[in-house]
């Protein structure tokens, strides 16, 4: 008697293209379904969302209640984005493309700054001219049933090796007062931020410092190691909160052209999503996928001596991602258990004030009473205004939701 | 006087044959059949236990089973089960086929999923079907039974890269048919 087993998967074959053309199809083109939604950024009455490694979304939402997918710009490799005024600043795998975005209905790739991110610089490898590079743009998919003992490793996908092999680079924001046009808002699961005349972008290792004072011609002024596994940049004041699988950094930003380390908070090996205030930083740690570890839980540190944050208090989550606080109410991404709202009036007790069950969610920005929510089936707005009477009023589909 | 003789033995021979027939006329009972053993096969060796429950009418019986399987994985078959008896008497050899689906019983965090992969399974048929021996003792009987038992399932490992460039969702779906010898001892009530 013999068991028997069939193993069922996909095989993606590469696509590509040359970088001169891809780059020449970086522009506004008709709306795309929503499909694979990544990071988000609110900038005016436009939502630029990512779809991953393929381009961004661009949403009119003038009207909360009733988003419109109005286009898509194609970006092969792109996860992250940053705005500050007319421009908006994408990552192209290794690259960096400024675009012109005062007309969003018409947008234009100005500038591309080639392989400035060399931990992702795969692509370029040995050439120097955009003609020559190929760029991965998708994948051919076919299924395939064989026996399990096959051995079936991603020889079919060289790509995907090379890629998995790099660090990753994104993008986060705030702004300040007297530094010229305004920022956009990113999500805490960001890792581009611009807070400034500086946009700062982490990859796995590192963070990277750009002065875009000039928003056409960003300047690099500064690369340095931060350590393993980071994740996400998010900013408040003069300080960077940088999120990485094993804990939360905080560096200094006086000097905004060379971030320096202040302190940091060691956690069990998971991914860790951070806010912060002048006071507090609430981390979410969660495990699965890439953060591996068993740890899903919230900890809201005290920061007040940012060389040394101490740990104030662990409040037990199913599988939180990102997060956004605003006043006392702070919106919890808590995966497939749905978005949850707690009142942080007292960090030491915190009061969940609302539940939504349904959406597998993943990020969340807060701004003016309205909090838009990347979830695996949409785009969501809710109305929180009225803490008493927080409720949905909007969702934009996903496609095959 | 010998006709009248000749109808009242008729009379009363009909009559008695129609009681005793009628009290002689089984009705459907209930009995339970709890019993464990021990899976074989190219996965190794692996515990059993089950118990069915249904109505025994004369040398047949129908019952509704349910168990805990430990080959390969661990899981939970439901099925219906049929047996009969090959003798007239209590003590004898029976013939028994079981039929129905198997449940993966998995909890989350086992296996891969600490690694970064998301593991779910799903359900697959079972049936079973052998030959036994029943040994009546007092108001009970005890059970032998051997046969072919197979059950399937199924396993898909999920994982998100978040890499860029990468295609986005890695799938494995691993359909497990499992073809064991089947050996258990039990009782029935």
């Amino acid at each position: 008697m013999k068991d028997s087993c069939r193993n069922t998967y996909t095989i993606y074959s590469p696509i590509y293209k040359s970088l001169t053309q891809v780059r020449a199809e970086m522009k506004s083109q008709p709306a795309q379904p929503l499909e694979n939604t990544g990071k988000l950024y609110v900038y005016g009455n436009y939502i630029f969302l990512n779809e991953l490694n393929k381009g961004i979304h661009v949403i009119d939402n003038s009207n909360p209640a009733s988003p419109k997918n109005m286009s898509f710009i194609s970006v092969p490799g792109n996860v992250d984005i940053a705005v500050k005024g007319n421009y908006l600043y994408a990552d192209c795998y290794s690259d960096i493309v400024v675009f012109d975005i005062s007309n969003p209905a018409n947008v234009v790739a100005k500038t591309f700054m080639d392989n400035v991110i060399p931990e992702m610089g795969y692509y370029w490898q040995n050439h120097t001219s955009p003609d020559s590079v190929q760029i991965l743009v998708g994948y051919h998919q076919r299924d395939t049933t064989v026996d399990c003992d096959t051995w079936n490793y991603w020889n079919s996908c060289s790509s995907c090796i090379q890629m998995t092999a790099g660090g990753v680079v994104f993008f986060a924001s705030a702004s300040l007062a007297n530094s010229g046009p305004p920022a956009g808002k990113g999500g805490s699961m960001a890792r581009f931020s611009i807070v400034n005349n500086f946009l700062y972008g982490v990859s796995r290792e590192k963070i990277y410092a750009f002065d875009i004072a000039n928003g056409l011609n960003p300047q690099l002024t500064n690369s340095s190691n931060v350590g393993f596994g980071i994740e996400t940049i998010y900013p408040f004041r003069d300080k960077l909160f940088i999120g990485s699988t094993t804990g939360m950094f905080i560096y200094d930003i006086t000097n905004p052209s060379d971030p320096v380390q202040q302190g940091m908070f060691s956690h069990a090996r998971s991914c860790d999503p951070v806010i912060a205030d002048d006071e507090l930083a609430y981390v979410t740690l969660r495990s699965g996928n890439a953060c591996t570890g068993f740890t899903n839980q919230m900890d809201v540190l005290d920061i007040r001596d940012l060389s040394n944050p101490s740990l104030l208090k662990t409040y037990q989550m199913s599988n939180p991602h990102g997060l956004g606080k605003d006043g006392n109410i702070l919106f919890l991404c808590d995966g497939a258990a749905g978005l949850k709202v707690y009142s942080v009036a007292d960090p030491l007790n915190i009061q969940l004030i609302k539940e939504f069950k349904e959406p597998d969610t993943y990020d969340v920005i807060m701004l003016n009473g309205i909090a838009i929510v990347v979830a695996k089936d949409g785009l969501y707005q809710f109305d929180y205004s009225d803490p008493d009477n927080i409720r949905q009023i909007s969702r934009l589909s996903i496609s095959g939701h | 006087m010998r006709a009248l003789l000749i109808a009242i033995w008729m009379i009363v021979s009909v009559s008695a044959f129609s009681q005793s027939e009628l009290m002689a006329k089984p009705k459907p009972v209930f009995h339970s059949i709890n019993q464990l053993g021990m899976l074989e096969g190219e996965g190794g060796t692996a515990f059993q236990i089950q118990t069915i429950n249904g109505l025994k009418y004369r040398k047949f019986f129908a019952g509704v089973g349910v168990g805990l399987d430990y080959y390969k994985i661990r899981s939970i078959p439901v099925f219906l089960d049929l047996r009969h008896l090959l003798l007239k008497e209590d003590r004898a050899p029976f013939v028994y086929i079981d039929a129905g689906w198997n449940f993966p019983w998995y909890k989350p965090g086992e296996d891969l999923t600490a690694w970064g992969w998301e593991v779910s399974t799903g359900s697959g048929l079972f049936y079973e079907g052998g030959f036994g021996y029943r040994f009546p003792f007092k108001t009970t009987a005890f059970l032998i039974s051997a046969g072919y038992s197979y059950k399937a399932y199924t396993y898909t490992e999920k994982y998100t890269w978040t890499c860029i460039g990468c295609p986005g969702e890695y799938r494995y779906h691993y359909s497990h048919r499992l073809r064991r010898a089947s050996i258990k001892l039990g009782f029935s009530f």
